[in-house]
């Protein structure tokens, strides 16, 4: 039983399954699956072959459907009690018996949903980092009066803190514990994982978010301070002001009277 | 950050100002008017006073975008005060030069425009990084403070005929400078703050959050000025207050006439903005509209020199004229020429101006305005 994946996730998993086309296919069929949570113009292709044949029989077709999918680098290749598992970033294939099918492929889609989340906060990291660069300087002082950069400040906050939030909620479902007693789903799941990396990838995301959020929250006290001074500054200028107009007033009288 | 309509807004100003000081200068007593002797209430189509509160105010407004394109060079803070501050001692110093030279030595105190400009880039300089309520606080304070200092300064006892007229003294170059000369900072000094104050709300901004913020401030900018021009005939109709207040008069500015002089600024700046540069696009304008943006940016260029060049093309020859035929150099002074005849001068010299600093700058001839940068810069 895989207990551990939260309500909503199976749910999403549901929609995800809700949103695919299916075409036949040698022994089985290839749906193309949406998750509607994740900004993705195309979908990921499935190949689901239900089969008691052995596995390893449909491994080189499996292969080559998956190679064409013109995916970069290597697919994942897991093999587990008869069950034959591809996965790649657009392309994945389940050859599995038809007992064990519906939670392996759930296992599979969960996983899938895990790491394009992953993926879009990856992808999202390269242009905090230019604002990072950018930014550095307002981070020891905040000296700009317009209010503009401030608010442009305030939105590269926002933006890094709900990386960080969508970071957050994904980490319970990457430091998933294992089962006990195992399942073959909850096999699939931990292998896929461990083969992609995930919980390496889920450090270096947090660590670099970290960096960020130091830096802004930082600017955050700057711009903070920065206000409150600038509404003193309002006070102080309007009484020297006041003092000048009557330092005025009393030069003007003192040379109009010198005049005369 | 160039906006065609700061071009077309100092382009007018410029020209309102030939005008002026062409029919002024030449015309204003001549006696041989069918009407008789012209005065500024019968020139009515004259456009006295406008030229003079559009230009200072052209002048905070175009400060803030100069001092805009300094910080996004990345010029440091000292550098921009330093070379605002030659910008104005080199105007300041230029005003006086201006003075002797086209109004002979004994008018060198006499506080024209240029000598304003001068002082108020020197001002701007420093409060170019207050808070803008401040700055709203400055403005109002002066704007109120101001008829009290005419009042204390015994105003009219340095004005005769019209004209400011002064004691070499300590006391009374000081007034003067202050007070009672012809542009003085008090209350001068309020046009070219608000052109500082008012210019973030028509260029445009660095980020797209702040969009709405900008139209809403333009908004409120366009909706100040209007009711400044409702206040300024709301006081005209106040006539037990003192005359510094409720008269519209230039010369003292007084408050209904900063009022409606500030209105009409700000209001033509964010008509011109909403009907030239919100719909900005070059490739849509005919070439002949793109001939006529072009002369304005020239004009606008260029009215630094425009504004000592008019004056000294046909003062000059009037002092000479003078000097030749009655031994006095403004022997002939406002009483030289017909109404029309000045008129006519000053299109042409408008008209003329045109090509003719399209010739300067095609053969990169020095002007004021690039000595002042050589030295500014």
């Amino acid at each position: 039983m895989n207990r551990d994946v939260p309500h909503n996730f199976q749910e999403t998993a549901q929609q995800g399954r809700d949103n695919a086309s299916i075409r036949p296919f040698r022994g089985g069929h290839v749906e193309e699956v949406h998750f509607p949570s994740i900004s993705s113009e195309k979908g990921i292709e499935f190949l689901k072959i239900s089969t008691d044949d052995p596995a390893e029989d449909h491994l080189d077709e499996c292969l080559s459907w998956v190679a064409a999918g013109q995916s970069c680098g290597k697919p994942i290749v897991l093999e587990l009690y008869g069950t034959l598992v591809l996965w790649t970033p657009t392309r994945m294939a389940l050859v599995t018996a038809p007992r064990h099918f519906e939670k392996a492929q759930q296992s599979i889609l969960d996983f899938t949903k895990t790491t394009l989340e992953i993926g879009t906060i990856e992808d999202a990291l390269p242009s905090c980092w230019e604002h990072y660069e950018n930014d550095l300087l307002t981070g020891f002082s905040f000296c700009n009066s317009d209010k503009e950069s401030a608010s442009a400040l305030a939105n590269q906050y926002k933006q890094v803190m709900s990386l960080t939030g969508k970071l957050s909620r994904l980490s319970p479902r990457i430091h998933l514990a294992p089962e006990h007693p195992p399942t073959l789903a909850g096999q699939i799941g931990e292998r896929l994982r461990d083969r992609s990396r995930l919980i390496d990838r889920e450090e270096f995301v947090s660590e670099q978010l970290d960096t960020m959020i130091r830096l802004y929250e930082t600017i955050g006290q700057r711009v903070s301070e920065y206000t409150l001074a600038q509404r003193e500054y309002v006070l102080i200028w309007s009484i020297v002001f006041l003092l000048i107009a009557e330092i005025v007033l009393l030069l003007v009288d003192l040379l109009s009277t010198a005049g005369n | 950050m160039r906006l065609f309509s700061i071009d077309i807004l100092r382009t007018a100003a410029i020209g309102m100002m030939v005008l002026v000081h062409f029919v002024e200068n030449l015309s204003s007593h001549y006696s041989a008017s069918a009407a008789g002797p012209v005065s500024r209430e019968h020139l009515w189509w004259l456009p006295v006073g406008l030229a003079a509160p559009i230009f200072t105010f052209l002048a905070g407004v175009s400060y803030y975008s100069w001092l805009t394109v300094q910080q996004n060079n990345g010029i440091d803070d000292g550098t921009i005060s330093k070379r605002t501050i030659r910008r104005g001692l080199f105007l300041f110093g230029l005003g006086f030069a201006f003075n002797i030279f086209v109004w002979l030595p004994e008018d060198t105190f006499n506080w024209d425009i240029l000598t304003f400009i001068g002082s108020a880039l020197i001002f701007l300089n420093f409060i170019r990084k207050m808070p803008t309520e401040a700055l709203i606080v400055a403005i109002l304070l002066v704007t109120i403070l101001s008829p009290a200092i005419q009042i204390i300064s015994d105003y009219y006892a340095y004005w005769i005929n019209g004209y400011f007229e002064y004691d070499l003294t300590l006391s009374d170059v000081l007034l003067g400078y202050l007070a009672t000369g012809y542009f003085p900072l008090f209350p001068w000094l309020i046009f070219p703050a608000i052109g500082f104050v008012v210019a973030p709300s028509f260029f445009k901004p660095m980020v797209m959050t702040s969009l709405n913020q900008k139209h809403s401030r333009l908004l409120l900018v366009t909706c100040l000025s209007i009711g400044c021009i409702a206040a300024s005939l709301l006081l005209q109709q106040l006539t037990f207050l003192p005359t510094f207040i409720y008269q519209r008069t230039m010369f003292p500015a007084s408050t209904s006439y900063l009022l409606r002089a500030i209105g009409l600024s700000v209001l033509s700046l964010s008509v011109l903005y909403f009907v030239v540069d919100k719909k900005r696009n070059e490739k849509t304008y005919s070439p002949t509209h793109q001939k006529l943006i072009h002369s304005f940016g020239v004009i606008s260029k260029h009215s630094l020199s425009i504004y000592l060049f008019h004056h000294a093309i046909h003062l000059w020859p009037l002092w000479m004229y003078g000097l030749l035929t009655a031994g006095e150099p403004t022997a002939h002074w406002q009483k030289i020429t017909p109404v029309f005849l000045s008129t006519a001068l000053a299109i042409l010299f408008i008209a003329l101006s045109v090509p003719a600093f399209l010739i300067i700058d095609k053969y990169r001839v020095p002007t004021v305005e690039s000595v002042m940068r050589w030295i500014g810069d």
